[in-house]
């Protein structure tokens, strides 16, 4: 920290040098507090959704079909007179639900795997590697796709088929960070004192290795929303009549020109959520390498 | 380098060999056989029928002679036959990836020869007005799945102003000015996507190479900014891109499948989700194998140019 703080400073003159040094030093970046603000929003939304919706997802309203915004229907209503206020409101449950489990697979057996692939290393670290090759020689999606034509297309396969994919990444960056870790002195002492694998793995390698797994986490949540919501468009996610967004948007599709709302309105929700997800991923990796810096 | 080079083609023999396992795995588990398919349509389920069809397909072979059968009819170039469509999987996959690459090659120089203007431009004044807003942009462009920006370009472009079709179905025998008009909105959206990747790639590699002492020296013996920049630092600079490349050309795989299911265009994306659609195996295993073996294919180019570029790599 002092040596970025004397290099910005001195460029900006003696001023801004003082005032630079009087900031605390682990301010919260801005982008942590806006990207946070809006996840929290949709995680309340997730969790108090269904309860404030003027009406049930899956009502039919045929008179007003496909009725524009109005006091009535706030985003309008889709084919079937369907409230979309509501669906997308609903649909924030199913997508930060189906993102997050599909996350938390993935980075808990990434982490198993990366930890104990770094740490035993030798022959079993080299097959396990290089059977993450392999499953990360197909892109993303496609292996998701893959997945789900074979288990079957439905939410709970979708998140599964998320986990997979995540799987490998999450590994490699866990072992890379584990190695780093590999030769210092306080696991060599665990060795010397007998310590159990499983003991030097969880007590003393994994509380050093956290930065990382949050930062990578927060890049998976991302990849995570879009690739529920672009599974479900591709109708390999959540099946009518699910409020799922990517699925809104593939089946109005044929009315996105003449009631351009049935279409806007879930991408506007799966916009803002992603943006929000990135500027909270950014921000953590700039906080904690402040944080890092800050205590070194 | 050849040693290198050697030992990269013989890694990517055994991906392959790894990749054809791990999707002839996954595609057993498909519920039904290719048999269910062909007969389920028109004849009622009489045992007879059925276990003679499969004999003539040879899936009553134990699953690893299907496997190992399947694996040296790819080595001789053979495909396969698609159930769905009656007809060799080769020429196919040949004709799909056509297709797919007239929007991907494009999407890819342009994303890529953009990226790096623009990153440079926000990584010389990093906090600036001008990185201010490409970063907007550039999270924006991230954060926007292919699918909903490519239905607001055909709402805007298309429906609105009018500009484009908003299908892209080609026709044989049209121009290439008739094309660049059809393609131009995937293109567009393509590009638009890996061109925020890349950028803030560019931007952040840019920002820690500027803070070298050589750029210092050489800015402080009195070479002008704009040579420093584009012929010291931006050398350095486009090695992560390089590998970020071959990542995107990876996701622009990915992408390829969202943009052409929007715009109806029949790339291999799309013959992609028909097969899955279809539930036609032979197709789904082929061509999950042609993308794979592309995707690592564009890896090992560009891990070579990485070599090539930094002559650090060989030797590690």
């Amino acid at each position: 920290m002092s040596e970025t703080t004397t290099a910005n400073g001195s460029a900006n003159g003696l001023g801004a040098e003082t005032a630079r040094i009087v900031k605390p030093p682990r301010q919260v970046p801005l982008s942590l507090m806006i990207g946070g603000g809006i996840v929290g929003m949709f995680l309340i939304l997730a969790a108090i959704g269904p309860y404030i919706t003027p009406y049930p997802f899956d009502q039919f309203h045929f008179s007003t079909r496909l009725a524009p915004p109005s006091a009535d229907f706030w985003w309008g209503t889709d084919r079937y007179g369907r409230d979309i206020f509501s669906r997308v409101i609903h649909g924030t449950r199913l997508t930060v639900f189906m993102a997050g489990t599909g996350t938390l697979i993935g980075v808990s057996f990434g982490l198993l795997i990366g930890l104990f692939s770094g740490y035993v290393g030798g022959w079993i670290d080299e097959v396990l590697m290089r059977l993450t090759d392999i499953a990360m020689s197909f892109p993303g999606l496609l292996l998701a796709m893959l997945v789900v034509a074979a288990l079957g297309s439905n939410e709970v396969n979708a998140v599964i088929s998320i986990g997979i994919v995540f799987t490998p990444k999450v590994a490699r960056v866990v072992r890379s960070a584990t190695l780093g870790l590999r030769h210092v002195q306080f696991v060599e002492a665990a060795e010397v004192r007998g310590e159990s694998n499983s003991f030097i793995i969880f007590r003393e390698i994994l509380p050093n290795v956290w930065p990382p797994i949050i930062v990578e986490t927060c890049i998976r949540l991302s990849y995570a929303v879009l690739l529920v919501v672009s599974l479900s468009y591709l109708g390999l996610g959540a099946q009518p009549p699910a409020p799922d967004w990517g699925l809104m948007i593939a089946k109005e599709r044929a009315f996105l020109v003449s009631a351009s709302w049935v279409v806007l309105a879930p991408a506007a929700a799966i916009v803002s959520l992603i943006i929000g997800v990135n500027l909270l991923g950014d921000g953590m990796r700039e906080w904690l390498a402040a944080r890092k810096t800050a205590d070194e | 380098m050849l040693k290198y080079m050697a030992r990269r083609l013989g890694l990517l023999t055994l991906t392959l060999i790894g990749i054809s396992a791990m999707i002839f795995v996954i595609v057993q588990i498909l519920p039904g056989d290719a048999v269910d398919q062909i007969l389920e349509a028109w004849v009622e389920s009489e045992g007879g029928a059925h276990d003679q069809l499969r004999k003539k397909l040879g899936l009553d072979r134990p699953l690893h002679v299907q496997y190992f059968t399947w694996l040296w009819d790819i080595l001789h170039g053979d495909l396969g036959r698609s159930l769905s469509m009656e007809a060799p999987i080769a020429p196919i996959l040949i004709e799909r990836l056509g297709f797919s690459l007239r929007l991907a090659i494009p999407a890819l120089v342009i994303s890529v020869s953009l990226s790096l203007v623009l990153g440079v431009i926000a990584a010389i004044k990093p906090n600036g007005f001008l990185d201010h807003a490409i970063t907007v942009i550039t999270l924006t462009g991230v954060s926007v799945p292919a699918f909903v920006s490519g239905s607001l370009f055909i709402l805007i472009f298309a429906a609105w102003l009018q500009w484009f079709p908003s299908t892209s179905s080609l026709s044989e025998g049209e121009g290439f000015f008739h094309w660049a008009y059809v393609l131009a909105m995937p293109i567009a959206v393509l590009s638009l996507e890996a061109l925020a990747h890349l950028t803030r790639i560019t931007r952040s590699s840019m920002i820690e190479v500027l803070k070298t002492p050589y750029v210092r020296t050489a800015r402080l013996k009195g070479l002008p900014k704009r040579l420093v920049i584009y012929k010291h630092a931006l050398r350095n600079a486009m090695l992560p891109t390089v590998t970020v490349i071959a990542f995107n050309i990876g996701w622009m795989l990915g992408g390829v499948v969202l943009v052409e299911q929007v715009f109806s265009y029949p790339g291999l994306g799309s013959l992609v989700l028909f097969s899955i659609e279809q539930r036609d195996t032979p197709l789904l295993q082929a061509s999950m194998f042609f993308v794979a073996t592309g995707y690592c294919v564009a890896n090992l180019v560009a891990d070579m140019a990485y070599a090539l570029l930094d002559p650090r790599i060989r030797y590690s």
